[in-house]
């Protein structure tokens, strides 16, 4: 089918024509086919604000701002927006200029007023709220500067006097900083002296512990026999010390009952009448004895051993 | 020397101005032209629709991806990238890669056309026969292309941008959603109504010194390969010119 120039140029044009509206539109994030209403608002400060800065409702972009001009009249910056037609601004709502114009993130928010009170009519004014983020930097400025100032005096005379602490030769500060060198030099000195030392330890102990190694190796089997006969004799060693053991009870018996008194042992121990009449007896025996040996006819007299004769 | 370096454009320069007041003077005339006027729109707007944007298609992409190279930094968020790549295409890509395209496809043609028919003696022949030849051949060209080549604009900008959000998209750049975040941010609606005055501009620039060229032909064969060349040419010379004069002008 064939179509006429007409009809083609003439579709070309409105295409073209709603691109470009539509693409505007869009890239200013307003609403593509819904309608706005216009307001304006009349700010001290203009802070970077622009035509085609984002209209916000709680962070939620809701229009754009169509253009910023300063009003001789009200000697004030009058900035009129589009919103959306479906955020009802009523009557206490205002407007603020928010973000840095140094991020290129400025834009203007709305805040809503009581959603019973009446809707400010279209075109109509919008009033602000400045919320001047940097006139209270501004204000606080000259306190936070000179509190800075003295402190900044305050550091420098300490480091003056530290400074001069470390300048002067025979200062404490100086002096103290030299013992405690000449102190870790030693130190230092002694830790060296001891490592030495401690290196050649460590060496024959080494080599100690080489030689050992050397000679276990070789004789094993004797090590091995060797300590099995000592195993065997400490066997033995044991059951000597058993029977020791039983002999020692019965000593300790046998030295009770003679510490008791009991068997003749014992009496002989603890009863002293009988030592008396054994030494009487004894004493009595010797007399007979050298009495016989001086007169022996006495008794031999009697004797009839010599009867043969 | 004085003749033909200094006086040789004056002249060239009052004869263009003559032309174009003529041109100007039977625009009423709308009988004349308005059969040749819808043709001219289709043969220099809607012909060109496809060249224009594969041209914008491919700069946007480029731009997009050449931008991400040159951005590639932490402290740069990557949504600034849609916030270059979209002012440029707006500003200065859509409307100078078309016009320089144009001056090509449109100014070298129109030149032929013209040049050709004057060296045959066809205009001569129109002129004898009481038509205005200036109000038949001319007017409906330089119209044409003043109201064409916004469209033409528009297709080449809106285009790009689709291929630049594309690569970015596509390509793992950044997200369309980022790009179009970025672009927002430094978005300002006069920079689409700034590329649509240069277009106007360039649309007429291109047209008018084409039909001058093609018009003053003289000198068979040769004169109308001379005229076609020096039309295309000093299209894209007046081109430029008038971009930085309106760029210093307007913004």
């Amino acid at each position: 089918m064939k179509y006429s120039d007409e009809l083609k140029v003439g579709l070309a044009l409105v295409v073209a024509a709603l691109v470009f509206v539509l693409g505007l539109r869009y890239f200013q994030d307003l609403p593509l086919f819904e309608t706005t209403d216009s307001y304006y608002s009349l700010v001290e400060n203009a802070a970077g604000i622009t035509s085609g800065s984002p209209v916000r409702v709680n962070g939620v972009s809701v229009g754009a701002v169509r253009r910023v001009g300063y009003d001789a009249d009200e000697r004030q910056v009058r900035v009129d927006f589009y919103v959306e037609q479906r955020i009802r601004i009523t009557e206490g709502s205002s407007a603020s200029i928010t973000g840095f114009s140094a991020i290129g993130d400025v834009k203007l928010d709305l805040s809503l007023g009581p959603a019973d009170n009446e809707r400010i009519p279209r075109g109509g004014l919008v009033p602000s709220h400045e919320e001047d983020f940097f006139g209270d930097i501004a204000d606080r400025a000259p306190a936070l500067v000179n509190r800075a100032d003295s402190l900044m005096i305050g550091m420098t005379s300490t480091m003056s006097s530290v400074s001069r602490l470390l300048e002067e030769p025979d200062s404490d500060f100086r002096k103290t900083l030299q013992s405690v060198e000449r102190t870790s030099d030693q130190v230092n000195r002694v830790l060296r002296e001891e490592q030495q030392r401690l290196a050649a330890t460590l060496d024959s102990v080494a080599h100690l512990t080489g030689s050992l190694n050397r000679i276990a190796e070789g004789s094993e089997d004797e090590i091995e026999a060797t300590l099995q006969d000592v195993q065997h004799l400490i066997k033995r060693l044991d059951s000597n010390l058993d029977s020791v053991e039983r002999s020692t009870d019965r000593l300790d018996n046998i030295l009770e009952q003679i510490e008791s008194g009991e068997g003749t042992l014992g009496l002989l121990v603890n009863d002293p009448q009988l030592y008396h009449r054994m030494d009487s007896t004894v004493v009595r025996l010797h007399e007979l004895i050298d009495d016989f040996q001086q007169n022996p006819r006495r008794y031999l007299k009697e004797l009839k051993l010599i009867d043969i004769f | 020397m004085l003749e033909r370096h200094i006086l040789g454009p004056i002249e060239a320069l009052g004869q263009y101005v003559l032309l174009l007041s003529k041109a100007f003077r039977s625009l009423g005339e709308f009988g004349i032209y308005q059969k040749n006027l819808f043709q001219q729109m289709v043969r220099i707007g809607i012909d060109s629709i496809p060249i224009v944007a594969l041209a914008g298609l491919f700069s946007g992409a480029v731009l997009t991806v050449q931008t991400a190279y040159q951005l590639e930094s932490p402290f740069i968020p990557q949504s600034i990238i849609g916030s270059i790549v979209v002012p440029s295409m707006v500003l200065e890509l859509g409307a100078v890669v078309t016009g320089f395209i144009l001056a090509g496809r449109v100014g070298a043609r129109i030149a032929a056309e013209l040049g050709t028919m004057r060296v045959t003696e066809q205009i001569d022949a129109l002129e004898a026969m009481g038509l205005n030849s200036i109000g038949y051949l001319i007017v409906p060209r330089v119209m044409a292309g003043i109201l064409m080549f916004p469209v033409l604009y528009i297709t080449a900008t809106g285009v790009g941008i689709g291929g630049g959000v594309g690569v970015a998209h596509y390509g793992g750049f950044l997200s369309a959603g980022e790009f179009v975040a970025g672009a927002r941010q430094f978005f300002s609606p006069f920079d689409p109504i700034f590329g649509l005055i240069k277009s106007f501009v360039f649309g007429f620039i291109i047209t008018s010194v084409a039909c001058y060229k093609g018009y003053y032909t003289g000198g068979g064969a040769e004169g109308v390969g001379r005229s076609t060349t020096e039309a295309a040419v000093l299209s894209c010379v007046y081109i430029l010119f008038a971009n930085l004069a309106l760029a210093v002008l307007i913004l």
